[in-house]
């Protein structure tokens, strides 16, 4: 007897952040986010592990792109800095505890 | 006798002039006796930062903000680091404080972040000029 199977696949994009996440570049994560939706790539997930500043209009932009992936029925994940400067802002604002982060990207793809 | 020590930095009122922060207060921590703070200096310019970038934002409009200009100054008193900021701006108005821990609010954690890094934080309106201090103890 054979059992009926279905496949599916999920596409799960990575944005890379190194660098810094500030004001003037936060606009350009809030784009690829935007664009990557609009594509149907509703999971997400942020590379901040290269990133050596993070301040809250990146870590704005980060909420509202997890926003919009969840009400689109993904998610946007993050993998978490490196840097002390850089992981403080979470930190501070307890954002570490609203997006799913790990270490790795690989950890963050699966558990999806 | 004592002798204080002061640097002063005057930044265009954009964010791009933000990003010479961080590279200003590590190059001039030292000389002004902050010499026991310098391991620090990632936290006083995310602090620094925030309220620079909060004044860009709400003193100034899309007509004033391309002429204007923002003053920080920083000194050490009695260990502390004093960092007086200098705006022409708009007045100051804490109306719109973000609630913690709520639904990710898309703006407004600047001011909360400095107020978690910095012993005090003070505003002062002396017409014509906005005057913010923030004390980071030692």
């Amino acid at each position: 007897m054979s059992l009926p199977t279905s496949s599916h696949e999920i596409r799960i994009s990575t944005i890379d952040v190194d660098g810094r996440l500030d004001a003037m570049r936060a606009v350009d994560l809030r784009q690829e986010i935007d664009e990557a939706i609009e594509q149907g790539i509703v999971r997400l997930i942020v590379d901040l592990s290269r990133a050596v500043f993070v301040d809250s209009a990146g870590l704005a932009a980060l909420a509202k792109g997890m926003k919009d992936c969840r009400g689109a029925g993904g998610d946007l994940r993050v993998v978490a800095a490196q840097n002390p400067d850089a992981a403080r802002v979470f930190q501070l604002t307890r954002f570490d505890q609203v997006f799913r982060m790990a270490d790795t990207a690989e950890e963050l793809v699966s558990t999806w | 006798m004592n002798m204080t020590t002061s640097a002063l930095i005057t930044l265009d009122a954009d964010y791009e002039a933000m990003r010479d922060i961080g590279p200003w207060l590590t190059e001039q921590l030292g000389e002004i006796g902050g010499a026991h703070l310098v391991d620090r200096v990632g936290e006083f310019e995310l602090a620094i930062h925030e309220l620079a970038v909060n004044i860009v934002d709400h003193a100034y409009d899309d007509d004033s903000r391309p002429t204007a200009t923002l003053d920080i100054a920083i000194r050490c008193d009695q260990g502390d680091l004093v960092v007086t900021f200098t705006d022409r701006g708009q007045p100051y108005d804490d109306g719109d404080k973000p609630v913690i821990g709520d639904e990710p609010t898309v703006r407004g954690y600047g001011l909360f972040i400095v107020e978690q890094l910095a012993k005090s934080v003070e505003y002062e309106r002396r017409d014509p000029a906005n005057v913010w201090t923030l004390v980071f103890a030692a």
